[in-house]
């Protein structure tokens, strides 16, 4: 017995002794380590650059390297863009790919100080870097260093600054011009139904409702399978997105997020403006005529790219994905879909003025972080990237080669469009023109440089151009049209300036269950038997949203956006 | 045992087997669509009707998917580790349970509750980040075996198991002189095949599956990518090109639909290759534990 508890007392002051050591083991290694990839960081980054580096003086252009995150597995610095680069500026990107969830890896970094020297980064994340003092405040270095970015803002950089009065991140620089051939009609329909009726006059729901029926009288099978009218795919969220776009864009309601806003600017629910559910009634009455597929308020992209694949959907409303490419490929080009655009007849078409500004909160922003080694050093290369001919150099390649100048105007070259047409995966990497986020040039669609022509190639006319295929050359064409865009309504442009970033949790809340409400309504609605009963249903969707606070609800709102102009 | 059967047992046979074949078919049937999506023409798969036969037979989706010059070594690491973390953490996990299965182990009740307490609280994201960034094992091979090395649940199965095992068997040994290890490694391994092979399995699969201490750990080296990994990034990669080219115009000669399709059986094939070689240990497990007393 004592023997054995003796035993015992000897093996735990062991067991103590172990974990002492082994606990100090650990500081220390901790220690160590905490020094230690700054060390090799810092040896890596002298080994790179060249050792006669001259922080003051001359903006020298000695060659230096810097690492900055990207959620891009394929992106690279080999291609021909990026050695056109780093000949003119001197810097190397070497690439911290992140596979996976962008935030959550961004997050962890920042829990450990792992981030890479430069980040992109979103909005909400950018405020916990702010918080954990992980950025650098860039006002100094801008005003010091960087001469053409403040030219390009203007030499106004308060759109950037946080709360705080702090500059913590460049955006994509404010345009001049924006003209955004990129854009389509909400109505898309086969190029073969509007052959076959002539090409006739698209003005009113009436005219597509007639084109298609004709057609799938003619036609009730397509490939074997049963012809469908009108369709897209409303499965879980997308049921608002399709149908209220649909919805929205008949009435020619401006897209003001959730609400319409008065000339009084008084903010409202459109849900319940007039001519808001005239759609909804279209669809209702086309049911009952088969000419709509009800399918459409519940089936998935997959489901519904299965049917469109086959060429037997006629008419797709609402926007979404339509499926030109793999309907060509299956030897269905004459089916190539055309956009147009259609708004009441007693309606005005209302439209935002498109802003020539980034969308602060929407847009990446571009950091600098404290791991840095050269703050100077970086932001004096990205005054380098906002150069012209560099923002040209990002947005458009190579010149004679990946685009020509006609006329005055940058024109993607055939071999361009043919590497796109067949490295369809890669084709953004293996050029290098994957790069106008990370090195900031204009990426929205269709803003343009200070040359005035655009910024991205995949904003202009020749790559739209080229990209289609004859069907939709000759559909267009009949219709006096180049371009899908060229279909668009004029309207009535708006400066509205409506943002939604103000909003508080109780508003955002209240928008979920309105949608959901909606959602739950919206049916019932298009596949109501009898007519009579149609407006009843609407008002009972009123009346629920009524009873959970509309009015206070609209109020709100419209507070926010009113202050908001002020 | 007579061999003639009456109708009534041979119509039950049939109905059984009938029903057995069903079974099997709703089983396996998911499985054999994604194999006939992945050998068919990317357009053509968007199509639907695939049903038992590609429609467009090709090869074009396993050609895009080796084409990557680094799954090679991907695959290598994956095999790597996936064999190394099996054998180490059996028999690491092992050699704990069966000290803790020893009843005469004075801290037996303190490391069993060491053990059970991480099974209920989990250190964080974070935490472990910290932890090993600070064990230096970022960007190391290692980071893929030592974190995962032992499991408090593995240990508690294969120490249930010691337990069961005839106490004699052990004090039989140590007459004859054996020590603690000997008896583990000559005496204990060999007599619980069926544990070890339970587990061997688990671990296989969950190394041969893991990707996130790859997406976590070891993003900045290549040379440490494993198979998963890299196919997350491939996957990655096409659904972004889609996003990209929303506007539907342009073609896309590869779907998601059918790279997923390829992938998910590249992947599934070989961990699917190690059941058949280790289902005689589990047979022979069943045996062995109705044979014993």
């Amino acid at each position: 017995m004592w023997k054995k508890k003796k035993h015992g007392l000897v093996s735990v002051l062991l067991m103590f002794g172990m974990i002492a050591t082994a606990c100090s083991n650990g500081n220390n290694s901790g220690a160590s380590q905490g020094a230690s990839p700054t060390q090799s960081a810092t040896q890596s980054a002298s080994a790179s650059a060249s050792p006669s580096a001259s922080p003051s003086g001359e903006p020298a252009r000695e060659p230096f390297t810097f690492t900055m995150n990207t959620d891009n597995p394929n992106i690279n610095w080999n291609n021909e863009v990026a050695q056109e680069i780093t000949k003119r500026t001197g810097a190397t990107v070497k690439w911290d790919i992140i596979t996976g969830d962008f935030r959550e890896k961004m997050n962890v970094w920042l829990a450990a100080g792992d981030y890479p020297e430069v980040i992109n980064i979103h909005d909400n994340t950018l405020q916990s870097y702010i918080g954990a003092k992980a950025v650098l405040d860039l006002t100094d270095l801008i005003k010091e260093h960087a001469p053409n970015i403040m030219k390009a803002y203007n030499n106004d950089l308060s759109i950037l600054q946080q709360p705080d009065g702090k500059i913590y991140g460049l955006l994509q620089p404010p345009t001049q011009k924006v003209n955004d051939l990129t854009q389509y009609g909400w109505i898309a329909i086969q190029s073969a139904v509007l052959k076959e009726a002539g090409y006739p006059e698209i003005k009113t729901l009436d005219d597509v409702k007639k084109v298609a029926a004709d057609y799938m009288k003619k036609n009730p099978e397509i490939g074997g399978g049963k012809t469908i009218g009108f369709s897209n795919y409303g499965a879980a969220n997308q049921l608002y997105n399709v149908f209220d776009t649909s919805a929205r864009s008949y009435a020619g309601f401006p897209t003001t997020a959730q609400y319409f806003v008065d000339d009084q600017n008084n903010a409202r629910l459109r849900f319940f403006e007039p001519g808001y559910t005239d759609f909804f009634k279209f669809l209702n009455q086309i049911n009952k005529e088969g000419l709509f597929d009800p399918e459409s308020l519940i089936q998935t992209q997959e489901q519904f790219t299965t049917k469109c694949s086959q060429g037997r959907v006629l008419v797709i409303f609402g926007k979404g994905g339509n499926c030109n490419g793999t309907l060509e490929q299956n030897g269905m080009a004459d089916r190539t879909y055309v956009n147009f655009d259609i708004v009441a007849p007693d309606k005005t078409k209302y439209v935002v003025t498109p802003s020539k500004n980034p969308s602060v909160g929407g847009d990446m922003w571009l950091s600098i972080t404290k791991n840095a080694k050269n703050p100077e050093r970086i932001i004096q290369f990205y005054d380098d990237m906002f150069k012209l001919e560099n923002q040209i150099l990002v947005g458009w390649g190579i010149e004679g080669k990946y685009y020509t100048v006609e006329n005055g105007v940058r024109t993607v070259t055939d071999w361009f469009v043919d590497q796109y047409k067949t490295h369809p995966n890669t084709f953004w990497e293996d050029l290098g023109i994957g790069y106008a986020r990370p090195m900031s040039t204009n990426y929205a669609s269709g803003f343009t440089l200070s040359d005035g022509d655009f910024a991205l190639y995949s904003s202009s006319e020749s790559w739209i151009a080229k990209n289609m295929n004859s069907v939709a050359i000759e559909t267009l064409g009949k219709y006096g049209a180049k371009t899908n865009a060229d279909l668009m309504l004029k309207g009535e442009e708006k400066d509205y300036k409506f943002k939604t970033s103000k909003w508080t949790d109780e508003i955002k809340t209240f928008n979920t269950e309105a949608i959901a409400e909606w959602g739950k309504t919206l049916p019932k609605f298009i596949l109501e038997k009898d007519e009579s009963k149609l407006d009843g249903i609407w008002a009972g969707l009123e009346k629920t949203l009524k009873g959970k606070g509309l009015d206070k609800q609209n109020e709100q709102v419209t507070a926010i956006y009113q202050e908001s102009l002020k | 045992m007579p061999l003639h059967r009456s109708a009534g047992e041979r119509t039950f046979d049939a109905a059984l087997y009938a029903l057995l074949a069903l079974a099997a078919f709703t089983t396996v049937y998911p499985f054999i669509y994604l194999l006939i999506i992945s050998l068919n023409e990317t357009a053509d798969a968007l199509k639907g009707g695939l049903y038992f036969w590609p429609r467009k037979f090709t090869l074009e989706n396993y050609a895009y998917v080796f084409q990557k010059d680094t799954l090679l070594r991907a695959s290598v690491n994956s095999v790597l580790r996936t064999v190394i973390q099996t054998v180490v953490s059996v028999f690491a996990c092992g050699m704990i349970a069966y000290v803790l299965s020893r009843r005469h182990f004075m801290l037996r009740r303190f490391f069993i509750m060491m053990l059970i307490v991480t099974m209920y609280v989990s250190g964080g994201l974070i935490p472990t980040y910290l932890l090993i960034k600070n064990l230096h094992l970022m960007n190391t091979f290692a980071v893929y075996i030592v974190p995962g090395l032992v499991s408090a649940f593995y240990i508690f199965v294969m120490r249930t198991f010691f337990e069961q095992l005839p106490d004699g068997l052990v004090e039989s040994a140590y007459i004859d002189g054996a020590n603690d290890f000997r008896i583990y490694t000559q005496i204990i391994l060999p007599v619980s095949l069926p544990v070890l092979a339970t587990i061997a399995l688990y671990v296989a699969v969950g190394e041969w599956n893991s990707w996130f201490d790859n997406y976590l750990y070891n993003s900045r080296n290549q040379k440490l990518a494993v198979l998963q990994y890299e196919l997350q990034k491939m996957i990655q990669v096409v659904e972004s090109t889609q996003q990209e080219d929303g506007s539907g115009e342009g073609p896309r000669v590869i779907s998601p639909l059918t790279i997923k399709s390829t992938l998910t059986i590249l992947v599934t094939v070989p961990i699917l290759l190690v059941y058949p070689f280790l289902q005689r240990y589990f047979v022979k497990g069943l045996t062995l534990g109705s044979m014993k007393d």
